[in-house]
């Protein structure tokens, strides 16, 4: 009787969340057919390998504000959204013997790049899930975890569902970034005076001074497999907007020059300074730490011609508050 | 291991399958089955930490039996203190050292001494502060003769280590959950839906209205300097409820997967920002603890005996709310929190009949009646809200930061942002005061409404909480 109420109950259960299992089932195949930018970059990236012969990594801020077309020989742009330090090794590790025609690594380190790592950091923590699901990184305290196994549970419920009615209405395509890996998105730019009070503040947040050793150790390895195979890299700081400088922590600032700064002497290599390059307008942000395409065209442009002159630009123009 | 994930989902079915199936009426097996269960969702967030659980319950199981044992007053009281040094060291050490340490130094820098020595943070097992007092209380129960020491171990283990409620509550006395693990648990088909739809509201509570407003919450106070004072306003009342979201949802919860496996955990929130004065708050809100409090802190500061001089009694008050401030966590902050608290106590502690008059409104209400009610509650809901500024700040400068930035002119302005989060509060408030007035315990308790209807309502809950689960938040109340 006891035994029939128990199987009784637990049908129950199962019968009401059957109807819930199919609909996420079908939001997932639907998810696996829908293009992603994540695929997408993947994909560009793997069918270039043999050709590549710059590579740019990096967070947001190389991902939207370097332009790879601008270089002569073919150059990818494999930065993104939170790509934290860890990830730009990761991602250099998997692929860099695949890239026979590789001369440079251009290496992004802004503001907060020393003290943030995305599998850490609740702010980025998805990103994470993001390189274990589509690039295989096992850089994860649960390996149980859905999220790296599904892409509605990667995406959550809300995005899928918001992603699927946006593609098939024909209001996104889902993809952001072009051939080259740069940033074609569409989101709406942010006024960088007030974006860069509270991106600030967020990054700030964000910041854990543990974790400066392993990540200039990670910038170290990277240095030394590119020795290793004679591939130049150059250190770049993107110019960011002096609203969101006002707000992050001046020592924080200083100590990533000085790291930086001192890993280039080390390792005789060149660091381009640009954070408070005040050549860069209002004009030329998307928003207070991220620049928009004019600005991208304007800094990819510098950036080639200090490539040309292999010479280190610590403290550009404006560089102290 | 959050509610709110697979890994539970995986785990809690695996154990109610096993329960009900492979080791029915098996109490031994069914207990065991229990203790490995609740170990395994303690030891899935750090296993090195299993061992405070053990410790903690081996002392306790070891020194109730010593106490049991022994007639001697001096030695029994010897054995109380020696559980009591245990227990309380160990949440010294773990929850209060650095505390204790850097006021140590602040106190001396005031004297003009700078010793520059900070203490080195210390991770804090989660749930430490629960189990400690589960199974503080057992002992203490022991020592004061309301229950006897159990000789049998494995039951006594998953009495302190009960998943379910392990890491946040409700803080179950011995008299009610130890005898449990001792009676034959029969499934319970009413009992069991009554769980799970306590379960699908308290996860309602936790994804869609703590989670959404956390965002909001993290918002507002993170750069409260930015904002106006009205938003400040929301954001202090969007706390309140995000806190009781969280932390009633968890209890929700944890009430639901026990009754699913035949056991009745005790109340823990009774629609508290209704209450219509600071006494009635507290015994809606926190139930476990509060009462907690009265028992093993309260009393003991009047030996059992009945105080009549009221002095005394506010004293007690004050002193029991501002060490279960400090309950809360190790800071000032909370201090401050608990000592508002009892100081608000203080007026129904002088004069007795402003409290039975606040209490003589009964519903149905008339129009003056409803009246008087709604600002009865609205006067406490008030100082409930200033106290919690304490509770979310960092520091008491932060505290003071956001008094003086919500206290600006701008208090009486428009906010304009926050709209949705204000509509599902006004929304799930609407609900709640609903069924307080229909005395459910949980809003959930639809079990008469035509199926049609009520499978609705599961459906609808299910698709909201699917919806809204994309800002896994821990529950809040797990850093206690």
């Amino acid at each position: 009787m006891e035994r029939k109420a128990v199987i009784q109950f637990f049908s129950r259960v199962m019968i009401y969340l059957s109807p819930i299992l199919i609909l996420m089932l079908s939001l997932e195949i639907v998810q696996r057919k829908l293009p992603n930018d994540y695929s997408h970059k993947k994909e560009m990236l793997e069918s270039k390998l043999g050709d590549i012969e710059t590579l740019i990594l990096g967070t947001s801020h190389s991902y939207m504000g370097i332009n790879p077309s601008m270089f002569e020989g073919k150059a990818f742009n494999l930065a993104s959204t939170a790509q934290t330090l860890y990830f730009d090794r990761f991602l250099f590790e998997k692929y860099q013997k695949d890239m026979p025609k590789l001369k440079r690594v251009i290496l992004p380190i802004s503001y907060s790049s020393l003290g943030t790592e995305a599998y850490l950091n609740p702010g980025v923590f998805n990103k994470s899930y993001h390189f274990a699901y589509f690039y295989g990184s096992k850089a994860f305290i649960n390996k149980l975890a859905p999220r790296r196994f599904s892409l509605v549970s990667l995406f959550t419920f809300k995005r899928s569902v918001d992603r699927t009615i946006a593609y098939y209405k024909g209001e996104d395509d889902l993809i952001e970034s072009d051939a080259y890996g740069w940033y074609v998105g569409d989101d709406a730019p942010k006024d960088p005076e007030a974006s860069g009070k509270t991106t600030g503040v967020i990054h700030d947040s964000y910041y854990d001074e543990k974790l400066v050793p392993d990540n200039l150790s990670h910038i170290s390895h990277m240095i030394e497999a590119c020795k290793e195979a004679d591939i130049e890299v150059y250190l770049v700081s993107m110019p960011m907007y002096k609203s969101y400088m006002e707000t992050v922590k001046q020592e924080r600032y200083d100590l990533m020059v000085s790291k930086v700064d001192s890993l280039a002497k080390t390792y005789e290599i060149s660091y381009f300074n640009h954070t408070f390059d005040d050549r860069f307008v209002i004009g030329d942000f998307f928003d207070s730490n991220h620049l928009n395409e004019k600005g991208a065209g304007i800094f990819t442009e510098e950036l080639i011609r200090n490539i040309d002159r292999k010479e280190t630009l610590t403290n550009l123009a404006g560089s102290s508050r | 291991m959050l509610y709110n994930t697979l890994e539970f989902s995986i785990l809690y079915i695996a154990v109610f399958l096993l329960y009900w199936f492979a080791t029915n009426k098996n109490l031994r097996a069914q207990n065991i089955l229990i203790l490995v269960a609740s170990y395994m969702f303690y030891g899935w967030w750090d296993w090195r930490f299993l061992s405070l659980v053990l410790g903690s319950s081996l002392t306790d199981f070891f020194v109730a039996n010593q106490i049991s044992k022994t007639e001697h007053k001096k030695q029994k009281k010897a054995w109380l203190f020696l559980s009591l040094f245990i227990n309380l060291g160990l949440l010294g050490v773990f929850k209060y050292y650095g505390f204790f340490v850097d006021s140590f130094i602040d106190m001396f820098s005031m004297f003009g001494y700078e010793l520059n020595e900070r203490s080195t943070s210390i991770v804090l097992p989660v749930g430490i502060s629960f189990y400690t007092f589960q199974t503080l209380s057992y002992t203490i129960d022991v020592y004061r003769g309301r229950f006897k020491a159990t000789k049998e171990l494995v039951p006594f283990l998953a009495f302190v280590s009960f998943f379910p409620q392990l890491i946040a509550g409700p803080i179950e006395r011995a008299s009610n959950l130890l005898p449990q693990f001792f009676k034959s648990r029969k499934f319970d088909l009413v009992k069991a839906k009554d769980g799970l739809r306590q379960v699908l509201w308290g996860l309602f509570k936790k994804v869609v209205m703590a989670d959404t407003l956390g965002m909001a919450v993290d918002n507002i106070i993170g750069y409260h300097e930015t904002m106006s004072g009205s938003v400040l306003a929301m954001g202090v009342i969007f706390f309140a409820i995000q806190l009781y979201c969280d932390f009633s949802g968890y209890s929700d919860m944890a009430i639901g997967t026990a009754r699913m496996l035949g056991f009745n955990l005790m109340r823990n929130f009774n629609y508290p920002f209704f209450a219509r004065d600071m006494l009635d708050f507290w015994r809606r809100w926190h139930i476990s603890l509060t009462t907690w409090f009265k028992d093993y802190v309260f009393l003991s500061m009047s030996k059992g005996k009945v105080v009549t001089d009221k002095w005394i009694v506010v004293r007690n008050y004050i002193l029991t709310f501002t060490v279960s401030g400090l309950w809360h966590g190790a800071n000032w902050t909370f201090v401050i929190w608990g000592l508002l608290h009892g100081l608000f106590q203080v007026p129904y502690l002088i004069w007795p009949k402003l409290r039975s008059k606040i209490q003589q409104t009964r519903p149905p209400f008339t129009i003056p009646g409803t009246f008087r009610a709604a600002m009865q509650m609205g006067i406490t809901l008030t100082l409930n809200l200033l106290a919690l500024v304490f509770f979310f700040s960092e520091s008491v400068s932060f505290a003071m930061s956001y008094f003086s930035h919500m206290f600006s002119s701008s208090l009486f302005s428009i906010p304009n942002i926050y709209r949705k989060e204000l509509y599902w509060l006004i929304l799930f408030m609407g609900v709640e005061w609903l069924m307080m007035y229909k005395k459910k315990v949980f809003p959930l308790q639809i079990a008469e409404w035509h199926p049609v209807l009520r499978w609705g309502v599961y459906y609808g809950l299910a698709l909201v909480i699917l919806y809204f689960n994309y800002d896994r938040r821990a529950f809040v109340y797990f850093q206690f």
